[in-house]
C-alpha cells in the first residue's frame, strides 16, 4: 500500500493516519480538458496555417501583433487548463483510520468538506455503469451512514470495488477495537467486584 | 483615442490573469494534501504563467499601436 508521509490535510486528527487518497479516475479529467485540447489544436493550427491564408501576418506590424495574440490565446488556454486542474486535483476523498473525509472543490471560490466516522456507515455499493466504466474499472462507491438519510457519494473513482473493501476493512477493525476496549472495561469492573 | 482603448482592455486582461494567477497559486500552497507534489506544482505553473505574462507584457509593448490601428482601418488583411 502506497504510504502517505508527505501527505497532510487541514484538521487531521493527532494519530490519524492516511490510508487512501482517492481522486475522479484519469477519464474523467481527459474529458474534462477536451476543450483545453481543442484550444491548444486551435493555438497550433492558427498559428501553421493563418500566415498561409493571410498573407499580411507575414509582414509588420501585423506579424508582430499576431504573435502577440498567439500569445494571449496561450495565457488564457494555460489559466483555462489550470482551472480544470484544480477543480479535478482538489476534489478528493481521502480515508484514514478514523473517518473518511470528502473535499468538494467546484471553481477557485466554492470549497465543500464534510467527514464521516467509520463506526457510522451502515452500507457501502458500488455502481459501474457503462462500456468505458467496466473496462477502466472506475465508477461510484455510496456511502450511507446510520441514522439520517446522509450518503457519501465517491463519484468517478478507479477501482470502486478495492475502495469499498478498504472501507469495510477499515469499519470491522474500529468495531473489533472497540468491543476489545469493551471487553476491557467489563474485564477491570469483574475483577474489582471480585476485589 | 482607440490605442487608450486598447491599452485600458488590454489592462482589464492583465489584471483579471493576474488575480486568477494569485488564486490558483493560493490554492495550490493552502490545500494540496500533498507536500512533494505541491512543489512541483507551484514552480509547473508560476515558471510557465510568469513566462507567458512577461513575454506578452513584452509584446504588447513593443507593438506600434498607433500605425495597426491607422493600417485596420485603411486596409483590409
Amino acid at each position: 500500500m502506497k504510504l502517505f508521509q508527505s501527505y497532510h490535510f487541514s484538521g487531521q486528527k493527532e494519530g490519524e493516519q492516511m490510508i487512501l487518497v482517492v481522486r475522479r479516475h484519469w477519464f474523467n479529467i481527459v474529458q474534462n480538458m477536451a476543450s483545453v485540447f481543442v484550444m491548444i489544436f486551435f493555438l497550433i493550427g492558427s498559428y501553421a496555417f493563418l500566415p498561409t491564408l493571410f498573407p499580411a501576418l507575414n509582414t509588420p506590424p501585423f506579424n508582430g501583433l499576431f504573435v502577440f495574440l498567439e500569445n494571449l490565446f496561450a495565457m488564457i488556454t494555460w489559466v483555462f487548463f489550470f482551472l480544470l486542474w484544480i477543480d479535478y486535483y482538489f476534489d478528493v476523498w481521502i480515508i484514514t483510520n478514523k473517518r473518511v473525509v470528502n473535499v468538494e472543490q467546484k471553481g477557485l471560490f466554492n470549497r465543500e468538506v464534510s467527514e464521516l466516522e467509520l463506526e457510522r456507515i451502515q452500507d457501502i455499493t458500488t455502481d459501474v455503469k457503462g462500456i468505458i466504466p467496466t473496462f477502466l474499472n472506475y465508477g461510484d462507491v455510496f456511502v450511507q451512514t446510520a441514522g439520517k438519510t446522509e450518503r457519501f457519494d465517491f463519484a468517478d473513482v478507479p477501482d470502486p470495488y478495492g475502495i469499498k473493501d478498504i472501507i469495510m476493512n477499515l469499519q470491522k477493525a474500529k468495531h473489533l477495537e472497540e468491543n476489545n476496549e469493551l471487553g476491557e472495561v467489563i474485564r477491570e469492573e469483574i475483577h474489582r467486584d471480585d476485589a | 483615442m482607440a490605442v487608450l482603448l486598447i491599452l485600458a482592455l488590454y489592462a482589464v486582461v492583465i489584471v483579471t490573469f493576474s488575480i486568477i494567477s494569485f488564486f490558483i497559486i493560493y490554492h495550490l500552497t493552502h490545500y494540496t494534501v500533498d507536500s512533494e507534489f505541491k512543489i512541483v506544482m507551484l514552480v509547473f505553473f508560476v515558471v510557465v504563467s510568469s513566462g507567458l505574462f512577461l513575454s506578452n507584457l513584452a509584446l504588447f509593448f513593443s507593438l506600434n499601436w498607433n500605425e495597426i490601428v491607422v493600417k485596420l482601418l485603411s486596409s483590409n488583411l
